[in-house]
């Protein structure tokens, strides 16, 4: 039992519990008319499922995309490693607000097309198989929100989604070098170029988005209580899975600065990271919580990112100075942080952890101070097409942040009082 | 096979060598053997003090990743952290460290 919870993670309770819970919370008539909903839905930035679909639905959409995602792991011989868990996670938290399983499917053609191409196994690309559904947007915005044909929209969606998944299995590598790893919404980044060219393109044709931030407020308690569990769960879990104890948390997570590639899981630490992942999530929400920021469909979609990126670079020691970076920016340009795409930025700044993991505690509050004003920008740029925009703005802080302190650092140090780093 | 697959060997060198310099160990050699099957990296390096063999025990933990495969290995060979170093674990199949004296040497080995 333990070993196989160790190869799977809890993923597929997860993705079962997800089902289970929206079956107990909806009726199935609301759970089918709110599922067509979203399938039909241009699904860009903010497309709230809870609000346009309802809760029922929307757990559903959310639980057979984790549980989707599982049988292909599965398919392919592979146990769940950190990666793997975030890329998962990433992808049930989006499916609360912008990923269904049409635009999804689109884009992972794309990729299974280009390993097929390249004759090469699914396996090698998984990564970026999971996260490549940022793009998701495009496909459904093409196909329902452009107001021309279904019989010329459909096929031009699928076009773009398939395009788009695969370039994304080359661009993801090719661009991680411009941040170094210190962004670890990688595939974000490179989604963002994408979509920076597709949006331009639709522009010139005279096609605008338009950028909503209505969200439901509705079942922010319940969904408060359902993410509080599923942390809960995954740290009671944890601790049993790592022998009913977590002496090894400093060795095998908290002394790791989490930039990319980190799997926490190698050496044997599933039951430590599940720990992490469960403890992480869980201060994260109850910051957020009191903030009073309302657990929408994209606050519960960015919080799940969060859990499932904790056992692949965030930890407790690396997440809050971007955190509290944000909170500090935004007291600063009077923006309210429960305004949802203030909360967004603030709970997406976590992708920068590795910079205060590799180079303190500043150097991740300035980082989270720059995140904020770019990733609100970012959104009027990227149309709203883009759902991973925060990963995109986020490399450019990265790559910013990098050059300031290469520029300031001598002999290791960045100021006289800081840790001479470990060469 | 997989893509890039010379890239990759080129980068797991890069590396290494890199990560042995940065560690102080200045006298290197490095002897490559490509084939269909496998490639061996093998690393011969000076030293006189007898650090290298846990340094290397503490920085490298071996068990292929086939999910990163495409995705992280440009990393390598691009920072000034040691800390790639767990990709090259990722990326390689088995690391054998072999001693003799003041020399010691570090077996890589790939499977295509």
């Amino acid at each position: 039992m333990k070993k196989k919870l160790r190869k799977n993670m809890l993923i597929p309770y997860i993705g079962s519990g997800l089902i289970l819970l929206a079956f107990i919370l909806d009726s199935p008539v609301n759970i089918f008319n709110g599922y067509k909903v979203i399938l039909l839905s241009q699904s860009i930035l903010l497309t709230d499922y809870l609000l346009i679909a309802g809760i029922g639905a929307t757990l559903l959409n959310s639980g057979l995309l984790i549980l989707v995602s599982y049988l292909i792991i599965k398919k392919l011989d592979l146990r769940v490693t950190g990666p793997l868990f975030a890329g998962i996670l990433t992808i049930g938290g989006f499916a609360f607000f912008g990923k269904n399983p049409l635009n999804v499917a689109t884009v992972w053609l794309g990729i299974i097309l280009y390993t097929r191409y390249k004759k090469i196994s699914l396996r090698s690309v998984t990564l970026t198989f999971l996260f490549s559904s940022g793009i998701a947007s495009v496909v459904s915005y093409i196909m329902f929100g452009l107001n021309i044909e279904l019989f010329y929209s459909i096929p031009l969606g699928l076009l773009a989604g398939i395009i788009s998944g695969f370039i994304l299995v080359e661009l993801s590598p090719h661009v991680i070098k411009f941040h170094n790893g210190y962004d670890l919404y990688n595939v974000g980044f490179a989604s963002g170029i994408l979509v920076l060219i597709y949006y331009s393109i639709f522009k010139a044709f005279g096609l605008s988005t338009n950028i909503t931030l209505n969200v439901s407020s509705e079942y922010s308690y319940t969904m408060f209580i359902i993410v509080t569990v599923l942390c809960l769960v995954l740290i009671i879990s944890g601790y049993i899975m790592n022998g009913f104890n977590i002496d090894n948390y400093f060795d095998r997570i908290l002394s790791k600065s989490g930039r990319a590639i980190s799997d926490f899981t190698r050496k044997h630490s599933e039951g430590i990271t599940l720990f992490n992942t469960g403890l992480t999530g869980l201060l994260v929400t109850l910051i957020v919580f009191f903030l009073g920021i309302d657990f929408s469909g994209p606050v519960v979609g960015a919080l799940f990112t969060v859990i499932g990126f904790s056992a692949f670079g965030k930890h407790i020691r690396n997440v809050f100075p971007s955190l509290f970076g944000v909170y500090l920016a935004s007291l600063i340009i009077n923006a309210d942080i429960t305004v949802v795409n203030i909360a967004l930025a603030f709970i997406f700044a976590s992708t920068l952890a590795p910079l205060t993991g590799e180079y303190g505690i500043i150097v991740g509050i300035v980082a989270g101070m720059l995140h904020l004003p770019l990733s609100l920008n970012m959104n009027e740029l990227l149309g709203g097409l883009l759902l991973y925009s925060n990963g995109f703005s986020a490399a450019f802080v990265a790559v910013v942040m990098q050059v300031i302190i290469t520029s300031l650092e001598r002999d290791g140090r960045l100021w006289h009082f800081t840790k001479q780093r470990k060469m | 096979m997989a893509l890039h697959e010379t890239k990759k060997n080129v980068k797991i060198i890069d590396e290494m060598l890199f990560y042995f310099v940065e560690k102080g160990f200045i006298d290197v050699t490095i002897d490559c053997h490509f084939n269909k099957v496998e490639t061996i990296i093998e690393f011969t390096v000076f030293d006189n003090e007898r650090l290298l063999d846990e340094c290397l025990k503490n920085d490298i933990y071996v068990e292929r990743d086939a999910e990163v495969e495409e995705y992280g290995y440009e990393l390598m060979g691009e920072s000034d952290t040691a800390s790639e170093l767990q990709l090259v674990g990722m990326l390689i199949d088995s690391i054998d460290i072999i001693r003799n004296n003041d020399i010691i040497k570090v077996v890589l080995k790939r499977n295509k």
